[in-house]
């Protein structure tokens, strides 16, 4: 059996009940990214993004499937094929609140019909589309042999004629005062061509006022009634063709149905998100070099976009043999929000999916592992303290080697020699763990206190104004503050700079 | 269907307003004129009592309008022609806004708001909606015949044109179209018990015809409307013995239902019609929505219109001259006699105006006597500049002017002015916010800017933003207290033709002209003058 998210087959599919996000999430505010990747999925396709790939390889594989979803042709075909089988469980629900057998049965051959054609049309686009990826190759192969089985040809054929044949029936009634007439006869007046006489190019759909109801309404027990007593063959075949399709879906197609909205709806989103002038790459897999140019916040792109604001995007490089970076720099310099676009490459890469940079090079890292310091709170210093070691208590006793680790402000309220140190502890034992990754802090001796440690610095303009750039550099102490002009950068040479 | 008596190829929106209009209204007074425009005075019939009553829609109008600048010449004439139709003939622009005032008063009264908040039973509210857009086709003809009526008098482009519009819209056929569809619509209307149309000798039964298919679950769709339409019959008992009689015998014809006692089938009945009346309805709501947006827009620009009216009634009143400004190329800026127009009307006209020409002075720095008129010559400006930038008239015998469509006030009340560096913070912040937000062509007008702080201060702050903001090309008009600012501006740029030095005039024997005259900064602000006027000498 094919899965499209994992190369050895199937992911057992977690029954967690409710669902429930891995701790970083909050943190990276992925959180708020995947509000808006799987607005309009639900609760089931959110839940596919919870879990990284098991290996390497189905990172590699999962990246191998995306690049060929994201294909316009294959996006497109799999966006309509997707429409289409959503439309068919929704007509399987509604066979089974029908009402009596004959609906059933009228309910299941719309299914069919609206499964072969979703399934053909799906196959022979993708036969087209130029597919490079194992997994869609092995689907499409799949899918072909699907829908040439002797018995599924049959099958369509069939569903296509009974369909036919019963949209082919009429019947006229008329509405007068006390009294209702059914009869075949035609042509006494055209009303909508009146309405369409008094409003050109408009068009509205006159719908059946019964339509949303399972059960016949009174009316149409007459009618139906009628049609049964005037079309008994096509009934009698009609019960019969249903009787030997009960099961009509593919095993694999089905399986299918589950995944495909993982990658489907983050390509509908980065598509999207790329009309509106984000930048996404794919990322390429590197053995030990980190490194990505144009890297920004997902989340804060997203939510600036709103407020019609841009983010500034970022370089990033870490070398083989460097370890971990120590941001420093003043505050809302955008230190946090770098630490997060770090941690966002790194999730999205994982995931197989592309990332919200010009270009990143990635290494397979083991894990994710986040730690940022709550809002300050009502709390004693030592409280907070204690509640940052208590969530650091478990990143400090992986056994896991390898992982990819953001940490942002700790130890705040610790006196400052008692947070270097700690800070040192953590980060040399993270070191040793080989772990790779980011320090947010405003300690500027962590910068220079192991081996591996690259300082980087938020920067400022010459005015002390922030830029949010992140470069490597030294780290130094915030400088003073400026009088309320140049706050409000109002001097006759700030002014000349505003205008340049 | 478009009103465009705004703009010539727009309805009206409130997209490119003045950036901070509220401060703007304050630093120049503008709630008088607003209140003035509210002031409905017009005399319909006879001439000797002036009725004032206030209506603060015309009143809000106005505030409104003035907010959004216009961006041309093209833009201003047009509703200058339209305003100079208006003072012709006002009983029309009294009556424009009155009829679309009704129509709207009884949309509200149908429940305008209320049927987009909230369930409501869907039957009474297909009713409400059919109601309304009878109201709004007939309020379309009221229209259309006020403007059939008066189409003698009208020849601004505007009001020719709005006319055209009207008269195609409701041509011959169209006419008819909508009267047959109120018509076919009208049994619907009446069962909810409109009793002023209904006759009690007849009912009104629809007579719809439908041709069907069968659809998914075996359900009937696919539906075609072949008739729909009001049937007129002489009143009978609905469920009384002939009705009984004619039940029995029709069902006994093949393919006939009867009604008769047969709730299930009345209920679907009522749902068919409903169904039925919902279709034909969702063609009609295009022109609920059209001509509702169009009676919203019509009282709207008609107000300003009325508003504008009443603005002049209450000048001539007071004897206060008016015009209709020019725009002019940028850079221009002349007037005779130009009155601080909310002053004016405030003191009944008796305002001392100024005259004089400005042509291509970019930055013009205004000092001199306390009292002496400056804040209000600052202020005659910015009015009349807000005027002409939405075609008002202007209280001068002449103005002429270019358009700034980013025009900026930052006035420090004298009150204001004590030392506080909160008071100076928000000083900044709002200057800050005017550099962030200037466009091609701004005007600046600065009163007493930068007086919360020192002298010292004070100066070296103004001295820096006005030199960059001049060399950057906004024109500015500034009155200040600050002499070592005024002074080095004046020693730096004496010979410079784009800047200009006024002072309000005095008398040798000290006294005050009101009239602002090109003069030199001086080192005295006649503070002491004032000072000893009032409180007398003492040494």
């Amino acid at each position: 059996m094919i899965s499209l998210l994992s190369r050895t087959g199937s992911i057992p599919k977690e029954d967690t009940g409710e669902l429930q996000y891995p701790p970083f999430f909050v943190d990276l505010n992925i959180d708020q990214i995947l509000e808006r990747i799987t607005d309009g999925w639900g609760e089931d396709v959110r839940s596919l993004y919870l879990a990284f790939p098991a290996t390497k390889e189905d990172e590699e594989y999962r990246r191998a499937v995306y690049g060929d979803f994201k294909k316009k042709e294959v996006l497109a075909a799999m966006t309509e094929y997707y429409t289409g089988m959503r439309e068919r469980a929704l007509y399987a629900e509604r066979r089974e609140n029908a009402y009596e057998e004959v609906q059933k049965q009228v309910w299941q051959l719309r299914e069919i019909c609206s499964y072969a054609l979703a399934a053909e049309k799906l196959c022979e686009k993708l036969k087209e589309a130029q597919l490079a990826s194992e997994g869609m190759k092995g689907f499409t192969a799949y899918l072909s042999e699907c829908v040439n089985e002797e018995g599924y040809r049959s099958m369509r054929e069939e569903a296509l004629t009974l369909w036919k044949e019963l949209s082919a029936f009429r019947v006229v009634l008329t509405y007068e005062k006390e009294r209702f007439t059914l009869a075949e006869s035609k042509g006494e007046g055209d009303y909508e061509n009146f309405l369409a006489e008094c409003f050109p190019g408009v068009k509205k759909d006159f719908q059946s006022p019964f339509l949303d109801r399972e059960y016949y309404s009174r009316l149409e027990e007459e009618v139906v009634k009628l049609f049964r007593k005037k079309h008994k063959p096509f009934f009698r075949q009609l019960e019969s063709f249903c009787k030997e399709h009960p099961e009509y879906i593919h095993d694999g197609i089905r399986e299918a149905e589950q995944e495909m909205p993982y990658y489907l709806s983050y390509a509908q989103f980065e598509a999207k998100m790329q009309e509106k002038g984000m930048v996404f790459a794919t990322p390429k897999t590197s053995p030990d070099k980190l490194s990505a140019s144009g890297l920004y916040d997902l989340a804060l792109a997203l939510a600036n976009q709103a407020k019609g604001k841009d983010v500034v995007a970022n370089e990033l490089y870490l070398a083989p043999e460097e370890r971990f970076f120590v941001l420093t720099g003043p505050n809302q310099g955008g230190k946090t929000t770098y630490g997060r676009s770090l941690g966002q490459l790194v999730y999205f890469s994982k995931m197989g999916l592309d990332v919200p940079a010009e270009s990143a090079l990635v290494p397979h890292y083991s894990n994710l592992w986040t730690h940022f310091s709550v809002e300050e709170s009502a709390e004693t210093g030592r409280g907070k303290l204690m509640d940052e070691l208590v969530r650091l208590k478990p990143i400090m006793e992986e056994e896991e080697e390898g992982a990819f680790v953001v940490i942002n402000e700790l130890f705040t309220t610790a006196a400052n020699f008692d947070a270097i140190e700690m800070g040192k502890r953590v980060l040399e034992f993270l070191i040793g763990k080989n772990c790779r990754g980011i320090y947010v802090t405003h300690l500027g001796e962590l910068a220079s206190s192991c081996e591996g440690v690259v300082s980087l610095r938020a920067e400022v303009d010459e005015n002390n104004v922030q830029t949010y750039r992140i470069d490597r550099n030294e780290a130094v102490e915030p400088g003073g503050t400026n009088s309320q002009v140049l706050k409000y950068r109002l001097t006759y040479e700030q002014l000349k700079e505003r205008f340049s | 269907m478009n009103v465009f008596l705004l703009h010539p190829d727009r309805e009206w929106s409130t997209a490119n307003s003045y950036y901070d209009w509220s401060s703007m209204t304050k630093d120049l007074g503008l709630n008088a004129i607003f209140k003035a425009a509210g002031m409905d005075s017009i005399l319909r019939s006879s001439r000797a009592v002036y009725t004032e009553k206030e209506d603060p829609y015309l009143e809000q109008t106005m505030r409104r309008v003035m907010r959004t600048p216009l961006k041309s010449a093209e833009e201003v004439n047009y509703r200058q022609a339209i305003m100079k139709d208006c003072f012709r003939k006002q009983a029309f622009i009294a009556n424009l806004y009155q009829i679309s005032g009704e129509v709207l008063e009884k949309w509200e009264k149908l429940g305008r708001k209320s049927s987009t908040a909230g369930e409501r039973d869907t039957k009474a509210k297909l009713i409400t909606d059919l109601k309304v857009f009878q109201l709004l086709v007939e309020g379309m003809f009221r229209v259309q015949a006020l403007f059939t009526e008066n189409e003698d008098g009208l020849t601004a482009p505007g009001l020719v044109s709005l006319n055209e519009r009207i008269q195609e819209e409701l041509n011959e056929d169209r006419t008819a179209y909508l009267e047959s569809l109120l018509k076919d619509l009208s049994f619907y209307v009446d069962v909810s018990g409109d009793a002023g149309r209904q006759n009690v000798y007849t009912l009104r039964f629809p007579r719809i015809r439908v041709d069907c298919g069968l659809k998914d679950g075996l359900k009937i769709g696919d539906l075609r409307l072949e008739t729909f339409n009001t049937v007129v019959k002489p009143y009978s008992k609905p469920y009384g013995l002939g009705a009984k009689l004619r039940g029995t015998i029709s069902s006994l014809a093949p393919g006939v239902i009867s009604l008769y006692k047969d709730q299930a089938m009345q209920d679907d009945a009522a749902e068919l019609e409903y169904q039925a009346v919902s279709y034909v309805y969702s063609y009609c709501s295009a022109l609920t929505a059209s001509y509702g947006s169009f009676f919203d827009q019509l009282h709207f620009q008609s107000a300003f219109y009325l508003g504008a009216v009443n603005i002049r009634e209450q000048m001539q009143r007071f004897k206060i001259d008016y015009c209709f400004p020019q725009v002019d190329r940028q850079g221009i800026l002349q007037y005779t006699d130009l009155k601080e127009m909310v002053m004016s009307m405030d003191r009944g006209g008796k305002v001392v105006g100024n005259s004089g020409g400005l042509d291509g002075k970019q930055l013009v720095i205004i000092t001199g006597a306390n009292q002496g008129g400056k804040s209000t010559f600052l202020r005659s400006i910015g009015i009349a500049q807000v005027c002409l930038q939405c075609g008002l008239i202007v209280s001068a015998n002449s103005f002429r002017s270019g358009i700034h469509t980013s025009l900026f006030t930052h006035f420090t009340r004298r009150e204001d002015s004590a030392m506080n560096s909160g008071r100076l913070d928000e000083e900044l912040r709002r200057m800050d916010q005017i550099v962030s937000n200037l466009g091609e062509d701004s005007l600046v007008l600065l009163n007493e800017s930068f007086a919360t702080t020192t002298e010292k201060d004070g100066s070296a702050i103004a001295y820096g933003i006005v030199k960059a903001l001049k060399e950057e090309g906004v024109r500015i008009f500034t009155v200040t207290h600050l002499l070592s600012f005024a002074q080095k501006m004046y020693e730096e740029s004496k010979s410079d033709e784009k800047v200009c030095f006024l002072c309000a005039e005095h008398k040798d024997d000290g006294k005050r002209t009101y009239r602002m005259i090109p003069h030199a900064p001086e080192q005295t602000s006649f503070g002491l003058e004032l000072f000893e006027e009032v409180l007398g000498k003492r040494s």
